[in-house]
């Protein structure tokens, strides 16, 4: 006769498993054995050699890596705060009475939705160091020296920070008006009875409640922010130079350009180590405020 | 006064972020009737002089954009399906019930979505290769159906529902699996819908799966279709924008009718407070 | 407990079945490499078609592929050649991806570019073709800088190199003299220069550079006769300051605006505002077939001149590239799959191409003339001229060890150059240091 305890795992095993057994072969199975690469050294073809810590120490002296690590962390680190709390803004916005406000949504959300390269493109034009929209107004404002945006040292990853942020705040606003809806409308009827206003139904109520949301975008927000590549690729090319170089991009033209998977998988390694930490950190601090 | 002054400002915001969000969408629709060579001009022409309409009967004709279109639904609603069921089945254990090494089994699935595909893409490709999954379907439905994604956000949502609405239940003798299908999942449609809306998304927008995959021509997608218009030799924007703004349209209208499904939620299921 | 290991004895499986598998790919590679050349493969031999996949890219838009696997077909009944078309855009890493893992998904594979091509020998992927069969004469020097380490894996289907393609309207209204066929880069400084037109609404561009980086360094390159993975590369130097000064003073296009807007060198000489433009024999079947499809109505007359030369030095030298034909070592057919591969990279082929306006590998004077008969080529005197008159043709990215890491320094530098981040004194430096550092 099983415990009651081995039963309940039991059930609750069998909930995951449909999940877990697909996740495990098709996806888990690729990760480990790509870790597991990272100690080798493999171009698709020749045998697989083992060459032990040796990737991580080539690492040390590439230049490039450097610089990617550099930028990737200073795209993560603008990226997240700034596209949570717009996304935020946005779905209390969209979700009082405001007429129309499906439109206002659907509309919000297009960027995400529309095809990359399209973005990119029009992004790009609109910011033409040329004749694009952006300069064109600086111009008649009277600013000198114009930035060169996507091909200015200065600020080609403001420019990239800004495209992502502009076309992945409608997906990030989606969720917390998800997390709005959640919430029961009991509480607000009975904090406006004891007299609560709007800024303090916010901070009592709406915050605390969308905790779980917002932990998840936070994390979302950071993990994409690591893996960023294609935007990157589509706005700046990784330039000028290498101001804008990410480490996905770096470890794309190692695995596919350089055919040196081992290398790649190696410095993905590093990439996963950095956002473990993050996330870990991030995670026990949601547990210190579920416990509060 | 007052009032209205506030919302003045605020519907003025509203249409200056709207005109903001828009203009890539406008784009597409001016450049998509454009001449190619006109579609880059700087500064940008809206409205183009002659409008080249016959892009959208010329692209059905390029590329077997139909067929192209059937493989990418095919593919994308048997992925979303996959993707809804299992992770809220999941989800739901990892957020209400109690096992051994539940947090530990979580942040592995948490670590996966850390890892960029392109890392772990050739390994898992010549996995799919020896089952001899290469250039089917049924391989990017695997690749997609059981990312991390999904269980962690359906996790994040069931865990802002009350325990005690589970507890309840349980102390009325309900099995789990009832809980789940009685009280959990119709509960649970803002966040199946946004989770219907991302998976569909990124697997009807998905390129690089299908590129790496799919070698016979019939079985292509809609993003490869458009890819023959880019190649080094030209790059044919007319063609490009039209099959873009026209694979735009299945994805806009499941967006506007699951938008339905973002009602109040718990107010009417009555939490003891 | 029991959970645990279960879920950990999963894992250890799915380890070892990776390995397993990744030992098979090893394995296989090894036999093969230990064995000798080419071991005879059994042709099937019993009546039925032996089929053979051809990898190749834009299958749609690029006219030749299909006409040559049927002309093979019509002579060769027992072979059928299935065409697979893994798109332009990424087609070395999709090829390359395909074939990892050693297998053999393709027998003939069509190589674009020179790192994809060192890529795959080096990997073992591609087969040694049999030198005793190749009829070298028919390839001038094309087939001797696609060798490596003194063995032959591809020949050469195209061979495109770059000439001064150029707008005759454009002349015209500046009344200025159409360019020679030996012309000094200094020569065409000036003469670019004076096409110039920079009223706002009226512009006209003398000249325009595509972004590649090539297209500034392998002209410093081909006018000093150096070879662009050796290193030192201040013989760059005045190539750069007269492009930088041109870009200044509006003689081209601005580097940035044309790389975030993506505006391709067949959109930009289409729109009929430029006076030349130095670019590859590849780009004029692409002009042909745009301006017959009515997409460049401001494009009216054009022709061809001679890529510009050193002062003191001959006309002649010009940049270039190719497509190559290759054999898949793992294939089962290697034998027919060679045939084939000689045929498409060897004077048959060669006519297809020429007879769809492309510039073919095996050139001899009558197939170039099969290319001047295309409708719609520049056939005056002075535009065969510039074509036959081709001595030696630097490739855009050479073949040799480093490639693909050279090049990206060389990119990289480019683009600190182009941009204006860095001067070109301190781009070349810049350049010459990651390449020092590179051959540590």
């Amino acid at each position: 006769m099983l415990s009651r305890k081995r039963k309940k795992s039991l059930v609750a095993y069998s909930f995951i498993a449909p999940n877990f057994i697909g996740f495990s072969i098709f996806t888990l199975g690729p990760v480990i054995y790509a870790f597991i690469l990272a100690f080798h050294s493999w171009n698709g073809n020749n045998p697989i050699e083992f060459v032990g810590l040796e990737n991580f120490v080539i690492m040390g002296s590439d230049s490039r890596f450097w610089a990617a690590l550099k930028n990737t962390i200073v795209y993560t680190v603008s990226v997240v705060p700034v596209t949570m709390m717009l996304a935020l803004g946005l779905a209390l916005l969209l979700n009082a009475k405001v007429m129309g406000k499906e439109i206002f949504r659907t509309i919000v959300f297009f960027p995400y939705v529309a095809s990359l390269v399209a973005c990119a493109a029009v992004w790009n034009i609109i910011f033409s160091p040329g004749a694009g929209l952006v300069n064109i107004i600086l111009n008649a404002l009277g600013v000198e020296n114009l930035p060169r945006w996507a091909a200015d040292k200065q600020w080609a990853m403001f420019t990239v920070v800004a495209f992502s942020i502009w076309k992945d705040v409608g997906y990030y606003m989606i969720i917390y008006l998800a997390g709005l809806q959640g919430i029961s409308g009991e509480l607000y009827e009975a904090a406006s009875l004891d007299g609560a206003g709007g800024i303090q139904k916010f901070r009592y109520i709406t915050w605390p409640q969308l905790r779980p949301t917002t932990f998840f975008i936070v994390i979302m927000l950071t993990i994409n922010g690591f893996k960023i590549y294609d935007r990157v690729m589509l706005i700046t090319e990784g330039g000028p130079g290498t101001e804008t170089l990410v480490l996905v991009y770096h470890i794309y033209d190692k695995a596919f350009k350089s055919s040196q998977f081992g290398y790649a998988s190696a410095m993905a390694i590093v990439l996963f180590a950095l956002v473990l930490i993050v996330t870990l950190v991030q995670f026990k601090g949601e547990k210190k405020y579920a416990n509060s | 006064m007052r009032t209205v002054r506030k919302k003045v400002t605020i519907y003025t915001g509203l249409i200056v972020l709207s005109m903001f969000f828009m203009v890539p969408f406008l784009w597409m629709l001016s450049s998509s009737l454009k001449l190619d060579k006109d579609v880059l001009t700087v500064p940008i022409c809206w409205i183009p002089e002659i409008p080249q309409w016959q892009n959208y009967v010329h692209i059905w004709k390029r590329i077997p954009l139909l067929q192209y279109t059937v493989n990418t639904a095919k593919i994308t609603i048997c992925t979303t399906i996959i993707q809804l069921f299992t992770s809220s089945f999941a989800a739901y254990a990892f957020a209400k019930l109690e096992f051994k090494y539940r947090d530990r089994l979580f942040l592995a699935y948490i670590g996966t979505i850390a890892v960029p595909w392109q890392v772990y893409m050739v390994p898992q490709f010549i996995m799919l290769r020896s089952l001899n999954l290469n250039d089917t379907h049924l391989a990017i439905i695997l690749l997609h159906a059981f990312t991390a994604f999904g269980v962690f956000l359906m996790r994040q949502f069931y865990m802002s529902i009350p325990d005690e609405l589970c507890e309840a239940a349980r102390i009325d003798g309900m099995s789990e699996y009832k809980i789940y299908a009685k009280i959990m999942l119709p509960l649970s449609k803002p966040a199946l819908s946004t989770l219907a809306i991302f998976t569909f998304v990124n697997t009807w927008n998905d390129f690089l799966g299908p590129y790496i995959y799919l070698t016979t021509k019939m079985k292509k997608t809609i993003q490869i279709g458009l890819r023959v218009f880019m190649d080094d030799y030209t790059q044919e924007y007319g063609m490009i924008m039209a099959a873009s703004v026209l694979s735009l349209i299945p994805v806009m209208i499941i967006f506007l009718s699951l938008q339905k499904y973002f009602v109040e939620g718990i107010a009417s299921t009555g939490v003891k407070g | 407990m029991r959970n645990q290991k279960r879920t950990l004895s999963l894992l250890l499986i799915m380890a070892i079945v990776m390995q397993m598998l990744a030992g098979c790919a090893a394995g296989k590679n090894e036999t093969q490499a230990a064995g000798t050349e080419n071991a005879e493969k059994v042709i099937v031999a019993d009546g039925g078609k032996t089929e053979l996949k051809w990898a190749v890219w834009s299958a749609d838009t690029q006219p030749y592929w299909e006409p040559i696997a049927k002309e093979y077909m019509s002579r060769n009944p027992n072979v059928s050649i299935e065409i697979i078309d893994l798109g332009a855009t990424d087609y070395s890493t999709a090829l390359a991806t395909q074939l990892a893992g050693n297998k053999a998904p393709f027998d003939v594979v069509a190589i674009k570019d020179s790192a994809s091509y060192i890529s795959l020998i080096t990997k073992g992927v591609l087969m040694q073709l049999d030198d005793s069969k190749i009829n070298k004469d028919s390839y001038g020097e094309t087939l001797d800088v696609l060798t490596w380490q003194d063995q032959y894996y591809t020949l050469p289907l195209r061979s495109d190199f770059y000439v001064m393609f150029y707008n005759k309207d454009v002349f015209d209204k500046a009344g200025v003299a159409y360019p020679t066929n030996d012309m000094t880069f200094e020569e065409y400084d000036a003469m670019v220069k004076s096409l110039t037109d920079t009223t706002f609404g009226t512009e006209t561009y003398g000249t325009h550079y595509h972004t590649w980086n090539f297209c500034i360094q392998g002209m410093a390159a081909a006018g000093e006769d150096r070879n662009t993975l050796e290193g030192d590369y201040e013989y760059m130097k005045p190539y750069y300051d007269m492009v930088l000064e041109q870009q200044r003073e509006k003689v081209c296009m601005d580097y940035s605006t044309l790389k975030t807007s993506g505006l391709h060198y067949t959109g930009a000489f289409g729109q009929g505002n430029i006076g030349t433009m130095l670019m590859g024999t590849w780009a004029i079947g692409t002009l042909i077939t745009r301006i017959n499809e009515g997409q460049y109505p401001d494009l009216q007359e054009w022709a061809v001149a001679s890529y510009p030369h050193k002062e003191g030095t001959e006309s002649g030298s010009t940049l270039g590239n190719f497509v190559g034909m290759s054999v898949v070592k793992a294939s089962e057919h290697v034998e027919i799959a060679e045939d084939f591969v000689r045929f498409a990279g060897g004077e048959e082929g060669a006519k297809i191409v020429a007879s769809k306006g492309y510039m073919p590998g095996a050139m001899s004077d009558d197939t170039l003339e099969v290319v001047f008969s295309v409708p719609g080529f520049p056939a005056d005197e002075q535009s065969k001229e510039a074509i036959l008159n081709v001595k030696k043709i630097y490739l855009e990215t050479p073949i040799g060890e480093n490639c693909v890491e050279v090049d990206q320094i060389l990119t990289t530098g480019h683009d600190y150059i182009m941009t204006g981040v860095m001067t070109s004194d301190e781009g070349i430096s810049y350049m010459n240091e990651e390449f020092t550092k590179l051959k540590k």
